[in-house]
């Protein structure tokens, strides 16, 4: 069956192109001689570098001079990141007083302290202290007289309206 | 040297003892009629060689998965197929050279070879086959000078044999063509 395919096919061949048919079959381009004996070996060579250099492939990236920047830059920008990274510490003012406050502004400049809360801070300790002084002190006669004089308030004012 | 069979040397490449011996035996058995295969595509030894290489280093890799019931022979040539398309598709990239150009490039390189010892008609010839598209050459190289049957033609091009017939019919009266216009 093969054979006479053959067949038919060089009798198609001989009436589509007689030139060419009547041409012979022979491969005129040359090769160096001991090619075909030196291919299995020279093939093998090549296969063997390239699963050595593929094993070697996890330790060659640190070396690798094209991966070397990138990797670098990453380590620098990591580490300066660290150098001047502080994370802020936050401080209740409530438990500093307020000399303390000062003192952390004169000498540990780096404590930050919202301006209003210390406004707030040191108002409420002047109002203490003069509650405190209040309290404690009582007024004498003649200083009440006085403050009245002053304000240029009427004394039967003050008992018609008590 | 004992001969073995595509099979036997198959079941033979599944054990890790004797990879290497049945691979080299492969090699030995198949290589010729690749390369030839190859360098009818390029003509440049060098380029034909490097294709070889990459053909045998990709069998290398595949063959651990190759289905033991297929051809191998098929398998490989159309692993050198591939290799040899690509490489033209590249040096068209490479070389800037409009697709189809290719030819004439080759026709160009083939003028000053000089490992080409055959006659004035044989030049020819050669010359009258590099006038035929990509495909169209592939097709009648393995057909003419292979003498590659076209159901297995079809395997390794991916295409019908019916597509393949006319492929040929085509290329065959196109060289007639060239060579009696050369001896005019």
């Amino acid at each position: 069956m093969n054979e006479q395919n053959e067949i038919s096919e060089l009798e198609e061949l001989k009436k589509l192109a007689p030139t060419l048919s009547s041409l012979k079959k022979e491969n005129h381009f040359s090769v160096p001689s001991t090619y075909f004996d030196e291919f299995p070996m020279a093939l093998k060579n090549k296969i063997d570098e390239q699963e050595n250099s593929s094993k070697n492939f996890s330790l060659n990236w640190l070396f690798n001079y094209k991966l070397l920047a990138p990797v670098g830059t990453c380590i620098v920008l990591i580490l300066s990141s660290l150098l001047f990274y502080n994370p802020t510490e936050t401080i209740e003012l409530e438990e500093l007083t307020a000399e303390e406050i000062q003192l952390s502004f004169e000498y540990e400049g780096y404590h930050t302290v919202d301006d209003e809360l210390l406004a707030e801070l040191y108002y409420s300790e002047e109002a203490e202290t003069t509650q405190k002084n209040s309290t404690t002190n009582e007024l004498t006669d003649q200083e009440i007289i006085d403050y009245l004089l002053e304000e240029n308030i009427d004394e039967t004012q003050i008992y018609y309206e008590l | 040297m004992e001969e073995y069979s595509d099979s036997e040397l198959l079941k033979q490449f599944q054990s890790e003892d004797s990879r290497h011996y049945a691979f080299n035996t492969l090699v030995k058995k198949h290589q010729e009629k690749l390369y030839w295969h190859i360098r009818r595509m390029v003509l440049n030894h060098d380029d034909a060689d490097d294709i070889l290489q990459n053909t045998w280093i990709k069998a290398w890799k595949g063959l651990a998965k190759f289905r033991a019931d297929a051809n191998l022979y098929t398998w490989l040539y159309r692993i050198a197929t591939n290799e040899t398309i690509t490489f033209l598709n590249n040096k068209k990239k490479r070389f800037f050279i409009p697709i189809g150009d290719v030819e004439s490039e080759l026709a160009s390189d083939f003028e000053s070879d000089n490992s080409f010892t055959g006659d004035e008609i044989q030049r020819k010839l050669q010359q009258a086959i590099l006038t035929l598209p990509e495909k169209q050459r592939l097709v009648f190289n393995m057909k003419y000078f292979d003498e590659m049957k076209y159901t297995q033609m079809a395997e390794v091009l991916d295409t019908s044999v019916g597509a393949l017939k006319a492929s040929y019919h085509i290329a065959v009266k196109k060289i007639e063509k060239q060579l009696l216009n050369s001896n005019k």
